[in-house]
Order: C-alpha cells, then structure tokens, then sequence
C-alpha cells in the first residue's frame, strides 16, 4: 500500500499539482505540460502559483548560478590561474574555439550570446538529472523563449551589419540579375516564412529531446518502484539509470545543436568575406 | 504543449539578463585575460628567440676572436722562435769568432814564448860556452882544436 502510494505520488503527483495550477491559470507545470515527471522541489508545494512558475524557477536559479560563478572568476582572475579558473578557461575557450569555426574573426563579437546560450541550455538540461530539480527546457515556454530571442538577435544583427536596404535584398534572395529579380515575389515570402521557420523548429528540436528525455527517466523511475511494490520495498530498481548517461549525451549534444544553429544563422547575415566560411 | 506568452517574455527577460550579466564579468574578463596571457606568452617567446639569436652572434663573435687570437699567437710564436734562432746563429758565429780570437792569440802568446825561450836559451849557451871557453883556456888548450871544438858545439846547439 505504501509503495503503490509513492508511484502514484510519482506520477500523478505533477498532474496533480497542475490541475491546481489549472485552477488559477490556463496553463499548469510551468508552462504546461502536463505530462508524467519526476517530483522536483517545487512539486510537494501545494501552491498553484509555485506550479506556474516551476520552469522560471529553476531557469533563474541556473542563471543565479552561472552568475554567481562568473563573478567569483571575475574577481579572483589572476594571469596564473587557479583550478577553478582553469576550468572556466577551457569551457570559455573550447567554447570560443568551436565559434570560431563558424564566426572566424567575428568570435568575439557573439561569443557572448552564444556561449552564454550553450551554457544556459547545457545547464537547464542537465538540471533534469539532477535530484529535486527539473529541466526548464523540458517546457516549450522556455525554448520558445530562447528560440525567439536567437530570432531576434539574429535579424538585429542583419539590419545592423547589412542596413535596411541590403536586409530587405537579403530577404529577397539577393537578387542580381533580370531572372532573380523578377523571382523575388515569390522568393521575398518564402524567405520571410523562412526566418519565421527558423525559430520554430530550434524550439520544439530541444523541447522535443529534453521533454523525451525526462519522460522517459519519470517512467523508468515509476517503473523500477512498481517493480519491487509487491514486497514493499522503500527503493526500487534502477531502471532509469542508463537514461541519465543518455540524457548526458543528448543534453549536450542538443545544447550544442541549438548553439551552433543559432551561429550558423547568425553567419548567414554577415556580409560576404567578414566570417570564416 | 500549453504556449504561456507570459511565461516566455519571463524567461527572454531572464536569459537576455543573464547574457548581459555574462558578457560583462565572464566572457569579457576571461577572454581579455587569455588574450593577455596569449600575448604575454608570444611575447616571452619572441624574447626568448631574440636572446637566443643575440646568444648566437655573441658565440660567433666569441669564436672570431677565439680564432684572431689563436692566429696571433701562432704568429707571436712563430716569430719568436724566428728571432731565437737569429740569435742563436748571431751567438754561434760570435763564438766561433771570439773562439778564433783566442786560439790567434794564444798562437802569438806561444811564438813569443818560443822566441822569448829561444833567445834565453841563447844566452844560456853562449854564457856556458864563454864559461866553457875560460875553462878551457885557463886548462891551456889547443887553440886551433878549441875552436873547431866550441864551433861544432855551437852548430849542434843551434840544430837543436
């Protein structure tokens, strides 16, 4: 009895919490899925409004964070660094490497969004794995969010880097000649329609890898305890223990994914010759 | 899939915030000290390079004066031995001559030596023939016989 409580605390425990959250908002969990996950900090709290904001939650306590431990490197850099410098350094520099790739002499310029965008995501995936939190890019809210402020840098930089008139040719196909002209009507929407795909599909690729990911460990946590639920054991089985090595590859690979989309995008802004091709 | 625009514009906020924050105390400071560091290193590098090819010229000049200096005592040397045997030949033939000298001199020493004997050994003679000669005449000789006598004394005196 007492273990089949604590898998239905499990799994319904989250659907609970949002059909509270429901009654205060459209959308419960934090951004609405109400799907099977694992119990996090939040979850035992029977308030609507924490349910809500469960994802915003967790995103602002990475953030707190990634902050907090660039200010202690901040204050602490030396020319001759320390261990923990050290292993800022060689996330900062393969990270500036791997733009680089892309970016070429224009690194520095945006290796502060994206590194900052590759580290976040990182982060908030690989909070999925971690006991009494849960991944903020588990939610679409939160990768909607970050897709669409990718867009928005993205054409920010376009009309920054190109001017308004080169923008407006670059969204017609850039046109040079009699025959691309007169297919700019139909290239000029195709394009816009483009740009607005773009997002789109940077948001549900991660929500659809992370929000998997992190179903599947609940179900393999449900599973491992209804497993030994008939001798009332107060542990189950492991189960989901191989998911979370596999939630280790595909969060970083998906992180990865994300980043170097957005700087692929962003390379396709810049003006011919100022990026590495 | 419940798309919440609150929650997004939320969670722009919270992530443009947090690049802010990023790009101002981490990728700037870190990337500014690596820089740093890139070029302190480079320009150790570049130092070392220069001191070594400043090594380098100071060796070859070392060398060049190693090997002027070798020369110049070779020469020193060979001079000096030139004007030891100059003064070895000058020594040589100042010996051979005072040599020369001395056996001259010693040649003259012995002429007059010889004269100066023989003229004493004349005197000798002629005072034991005139002591003969009283002796014989106080012992009344044959006039005639004494003198073929004293005369072939004298021959075989002066033969000897």
């Amino acid at each position: 009895m007492i273990m089949h409580g604590l898998v239905n605390t499990l799994i319904l425990t989250a659907q609970e919490a949002a059909e509270h959250g429901e009654q205060a908002a459209e959308g419960a969990h934090g951004g609405g899925e109400t799907s099977t996950h694992i119990p996090n900090i939040l979850t035992f709290i029977n308030e609507s409004f924490a349910h809500h904001w469960e994802v915003t939650f967790f995103a602002f306590f990475i953030s707190l964070v990634l902050v907090g431990v660039s200010m202690v490197v901040y204050r602490k850099r030396e020319m001759i660094p320390g261990p923990f410098q050290n292993g800022v350094e060689l996330v900062v520099e393969s990270l500036y490497n791997m733009v680089y790739s892309m970016l070429g002499k224009e690194t520095d310029r945006y290796l502060p969004f994206l590194g900052t965008l590759f580290i976040y995501i990182w982060c908030m995936n690989m909070s999925g794995i971690v006991p009494l939190m849960h991944a903020p890019t588990a939610s679409v809210n939160m990768t909607a969010a970050l897709s669409i402020s990718v867009f928005i840098f993205v054409q920010y930089t376009a009309i920054r880097r190109l001017g308004p008139l080169k923008y407006l040719h670059h969204l017609a196909g850039s046109p040079d000649s009699g025959v691309t002209w007169a297919l700019v009507i139909i290239n000029f929407p195709l394009h816009v329609f483009g740009e607005f795909v773009k997002p789109f599909s940077l948001a549900v690729r991660l929500f659809g890898n992370i929000f998997g990911e992190d179903t599947l460990i609940a179900v393999m946590v449900s599973l491992g305890v209804l497993s030994l639920s008939f001798m009332n054991s107060p542990v189950g089985i492991p189960f989901q223990l191989p998911f979370y090595f596999l939630s280790l590859l595909l969060g970083t690979i998906q992180a990865l994914v994300f980043t170097m989309l957005s700087a692929a995008y962003i390379t396709m802004v810049l003006p011919h010759g100022e990026h590495a091709h | 899939m419940n798309v919440d625009i609150q929650l997004i514009l939320t969670h722009m906020v919270g992530f443009v915030i947090t690049v802010l924050i990023l790009k101002k105390f981490a990728w700037g400071p870190i990337l500014g000290v690596l820089n740093d560091r890139r070029n302190k290193i480079k320009s150790e590098f570049d130092k070392i390079e220069e001191d070594k090819t400043a090594v380098a010229d100071v060796k070859a000049d070392y060398e060049a004066k190693l090997k002027d200096i070798d020369n110049l005592s070779r020469q020193k040397l060979s001079e000096a031995v030139n004007e030891g045997q100059k003064i070895a030949a000058e020594k040589k033939e100042q010996g051979r001559e005072e040599a020369k000298e001395i056996v001259t001199r010693a040649k003259a020493e012995l002429e007059r030596d010889v004269e100066k004997a023989r003229v004493a050994l004349k005197e000798d003679m002629v005072n034991m023939t005139i002591a003969a000669a009283e002796k014989i005449i106080s012992a009344k000789l044959d006039d005639g016989e004494n003198r073929r006598l004293i005369s072939e004394f004298i021959d075989s005196v002066e033969k000897a």
